[in-house]
């Protein structure tokens, strides 16, 4: 294969399963949610560098304003992440992407679809706010259960 | 000509990416497989962003050496123009002097910042170069006062990035802290499979022929240390992307002492991700000593 095309190890850079949560304890399950791993060949950097992250479950976009990235217990919502200059992805960390929905997503198997626009100004301390540098695109499908 | 080899962790990455290796037991490979010691840092392994935390460095300094490895030098990117441009000069300038101190912290002689930063629209080279010759001329003095070598490593030439932009600067600076660190990948011989694209510059369609062996030869005094980029190995255990023979024959003729960093890079997805990257980087590490004698 002709280098220069991929720049992460998709395999194994998000989880298997879909988990229903009950965040706020108040006896309703309220989120669902799966993890991801950085796995970028170049990793580190602030997560405003992901321009845009979008989500399909089961062929249905979910709105931005209910996905939140959360990392070391730090909700951001995915509108807001391209903001985020001060807050860095690490080397196969794991975070979990949440989607807000009252009563979680119902059982079974469900195919979901993520796509992550990039900068690919990597591990400078600046987010590309200008869009001065091309994007990579990543996407990655996987069939998850719920649990 | 004396020579040192130092494994750059970049070799060995694939096993954090997937998860097959921990730091320690990365650490542990490098010390089997690298008969000289040293090792080559990058920032992913360096607790240094958003902010540097000191505690956490003296502790990584330590854990290295615990394995009886010295860390010769630490590899940090910056998009130099792209951060001018978004925040301004003196962020650059803060930046660079907090890695210089990271350095000196870990103890390492070097400090390599990749060249490569593309120009902006309507940008000349002679803008460009300008702005490195400014950045470089508030650095070189810190870096001086904390005796770190700051090498610009360069690898396959694109626009204004080539191993030809690092000696002039090198050479209009003209202090011993400021060195070029060539990296072999300038002199890749473009195949089919692996044209001459760098890996990290997506969906770029230009495409670049190696840089003439002279211009390696140029480099050699003022590079300490060199990128030795190495992507696939034959069956005799030679490199078939490269003139090694001839960059070796060159090498040895050299007054300076050099140190080789080896920058394994067959692991990536683009190339043989199926393969043991410590078993493929200790075939570079044969091959450099086999030349080297």
């Amino acid at each position: 294969m002709p280098v220069g095309t991929e720049f992460y190890i998709k395999e194994g850079m998000i989880s298997s399963e879909l988990k229903n949560v009950d965040t706020n304890n108040d006896g309703t399950l309220d989120h669902f949610y799966f993890s991801i791993w950085n796995q970028k060949l170049h990793a580190k950097q602030p997560l405003g560098n992901i321009r845009k992250l979008s989500l399909r479950i089961d062929g249905e976009e979910i709105e931005p304003n209910r996905m939140y990235f959360v990392i070391r217990d730090q909700w951001i919502c995915i509108e807001q992440m391209p903001t985020i200059k001060d807050i860095w992805w690490m080397l196969k960390e794991e975070a979990q992407i949440y989607v807000k929905q009252d009563g979680g997503i119902k059982p079974g198997v469900h195919n979901v679809e993520i796509n992550i626009e990039n900068q690919v100004l990597m591990y400078t301390r600046s987010i590309d706010s200008k869009d001065i540098r091309p994007r990579v695109t990543l996407n990655l499908q996987s069939e998850m259960s719920t649990v | 000509m004396k020579a040192t080899i130092s494994v750059g962790m970049w070799s060995l990455k694939q096993y954090s990416l997937k998860g097959t290796k921990t730091f320690d037991e990365i650490l542990e490979t490098v010390a089997e497989i690298n008969p000289d010691k040293h090792i080559d840092l990058m920032e992913d392994y360096v607790p240094c962003h958003s902010q540097t935390d000191m505690y956490e460095l003296l502790q990584l300094k330590k854990r290295i050496e615990s394995f009886g490895l010295v860390i010769n030098s630490n590899w940090f990117y910056t998009d130099l123009i792209g951060r001018v441009h978004i925040q301004g000069f003196e962020y650059v300038v803060n930046d660079l002097k907090e890695y210089v101190i990271v350095v000196a912290a870990l103890g390492a002689k070097f400090m390599n910042t990749p060249l490569d930063s593309a120009l902006l629209p309507g940008m000349m080279y002679e803008e460009a170069y300008g702005l490195y010759i400014k950045i470089y001329e508030e650095i070189i003095p810190f870096a001086e006062e904390h005796n770190v070598i700051i090498g610009i490593d360069t690898g396959l030439s694109e626009e204004w990035c080539s191993p030809i932009t690092a000696l002039k600067l090198v050479k209009d600076i003209g202090s011993d802290y400021l060195t070029t660190t060539p990296d072999f990948e300038a002199w890749r011989t473009p195949t089919e499979d692996m044209p001459g694209v760098f890996i990290e510059t997506p969906g770029s369609e230009e495409k670049t022929e190696a840089l003439p062996l002279d211009v390696f030869k140029e480099c050699l005094p003022y590079s300490p240390l060199m990128h030795a980029k190495f992507l696939t190995f034959d069956e005799n255990g030679e490199e078939p992307n490269y003139p090694i023979a001839e960059m070796m024959a060159l090498i040895k003729q050299s007054n300076r002492e050099h140190t080789f960093v080896i920058e394994y890079e067959g692991w990536i997805p683009d190339i043989n991700p199926h393969l043991d990257p410590a078993v493929e980087t200790k075939k570079g590490i044969d091959l450099l000593k086999r030349y080297l004698g």
